[in-house]
């Protein structure tokens, strides 16, 4: 089976550096010069179909792990293969295509993914054309059956999304990252900030948008109640490493590692 | 079917300062297609935790779990993440006393979702006994037994050559149990091999040999 994403020992350093910086089991923030190494050492691969979540405590770099996956980021040391094809620094036109049309990503805050000042509609529609999607028609139909598939009123789709209320604005997002119908979605806590049924409606959507076109997924969370939801697979992070991976449900059964431990164990629920 | 073999398993409580459970102390059983074998012995021998470690829930010390044809099989305790999520697609189900499944989605969905069509969802829920009114109701406000029926029919969605059951009539009242166990023993006689950890073992009918745990190990 051909991994749709892969990254192979990916470090990423935060600071210039020195050489006193980052041994394997030192602290993430070098006692010395300061840099924080967010990563060290990051090693998955998430195949066709196949959801695979993050956690772990703020600053452990599960959201630098995803930048690296969005090529946003470029590693340290390390390589990161999309598709098969070796992706890790590069730039230019190809960055810009297999962002367009490999990945999806949804930010944890809605200004980050969409132009607020765009309405729904354009915020789906620019995905597209930056993708090469030409044809007003085609570009019309494509965001109205996202807009529907993603439980957003149809009439709101020429709204302005600065008027949207947060859960309707990260649901133009996942609308937004679908369009052009890549095979990994990529996103970084997609429920935090929306109360509490506004996240079980998104994270419902996300469940069965992912049933129905088996997307990947890659989703980082500090809320073990959405990575149960929606992960098969599960990595923990602490201070830039994996300290433990499994399956989603043995590692809540079973968690052997301290941390993982500490962390079911402060579950609220 | 199934094969373990000196199967071990400890906790270690890191939270209580590393205190360690030694759950199971070197078990083996056997369970053949068409056949099904009880367990049973009090609470804390290792019953749930044996059933765990072969379905994956839960990762053992040390030991096999052949699950398969002899020659052709895979050891559970040692195969990848991967193999272990297509096995329990394909070979492998548990139907425990928990609900563990979106609470908002209605309970045929629940059961399509496993995989079959929805019309066979529906077939399935009357079979365990599920009120009709009931099939299109999201299980959160779902009774006990109300919620073991709806994990049954998940868990005959698609055939399993291998089922493993936790208590899973604990909550029934008799007349379901009995239907159930009977449910149980038309898919043994068609060839699932059935694992069971039963409390009050079924007198009669879907069960062919006991064996009782105790402390870990495989007492009698």
């Amino acid at each position: 089976m051909t991994s749709i994403l892969e990254l192979v020992d990916v470090s990423v350093r935060y600071g210039v550096g020195c050489e006193r910086c980052a041994p394997a089991d030192g602290p993430a923030r070098c006692p010395v010069c300061g840099s924080v190494w967010a990563c060290r050492g990051l090693s998955f691969d998430v195949g066709p179909g196949e959801v695979m979540g993050i956690v772990g405590e703020s600053g452990s770099g599960k959201s630098t792990a995803l930048a690296c996956a969005n090529l946003d980021l470029v590693p340290l040391a390390g390589r990161i293969r999309l598709l098969g094809e070796e992706v890790t620094g590069i730039g230019g036109a190809r960055r810009r295509e297999l962002r367009a049309e490999a990945l999806g990503i949804v930010y944890q805050t809605p200004a980050q993914g969409l132009d607020l000042d765009l309405t729904a509609g354009g915020n789906v529609v620019s995905r597209m054309l930056a993708a090469g999607v030409r044809g007003y028609e085609a570009l019309r139909r494509r965001a109205s059956e996202l807009v529907q598939a993603t439980e957003l009123p149809l009439a709101r789709m020429d709204a302005v999304t600065s008027t949207f209320s947060g859960g309707m604005q990260q649901r133009v997002q996942v609308a937004r990252a679908l369009a052009t119908r890549p095979p990994i979605l990529l996103l970084d806590e997609p429920t935090s900030g929306l109360d509490v049924s506004v996240q079980a409606r998104l994270l419902d959507l996300l469940r069965r948008i992912q049933l129905e076109t088996q997307v990947a997924m890659l989703i980082v969370s500090h809320d073990l109640g959405v990575i149960r939801m929606l992960a098969d697979r599960l990595l923990v992070m602490r201070q830039g490493r994996i300290v433990e991976r499994g399956l989603t449900d043995q590692l809540l059964n079973d968690p052997r590692h301290p941390y993982t431990q500490l962390l079911v164990s402060s579950q609220l629920c | 079917m199934l094969q373990v073999i000196g199967l071990r398993k400890r906790y270690v409580r890191h939270l209580l300062s590393g205190r360690v459970e030694r759950v199971l102390r070197g078990v083996d059983l056997e369970v053949a297609a068409g056949e099904c074998l009880v367990v049973t012995g009090p609470s804390g021998s290792g019953k749930s935790t044996l059933l765990r470690c072969i379905y994956r829930q839960a990762i053992p010390d040390s030991g096999s779990i052949l699950l398969g044809p002899p020659g052709d099989s895979i050891d559970l305790a040692a195969a990848s993440e991967r193999e272990v999520l297509e096995r329990r697609r394909t070979t492998v189900g548990l139907v425990t006393q928990f609900l563990d499944v979106v609470p908002r989605i209605g309970a045929a969905d629940l059961v399509a979702q496993a995989g079959c069509s929805a019309e066979e969802a529906w077939r399935l829920l009357d079979r365990v006994g599920l009120p009709g009114d009931l099939h299109d109701v999201p299980p959160a406000t779902f009774s006990g037994g109300q919620r073991q029926l709806l994990n049954l029919a998940r868990a005959l969605a698609r055939p399993r050559p291998l089922l493993l059951l936790d208590e899973a009539t604990a909550s029934l009242d008799p007349s379901r149990r009995q239907a159930v166990l009977r449910m149980l023993e038309e898919k043994k006689h068609a060839g699932t091999a059935l694992l069971a950890v039963f409390h009050d073992v079924p007198t009669a009918g879907v069960v062919d040999r006991v064996v009782t745990m105790r402390e870990g190990r495989i007492a009698a």
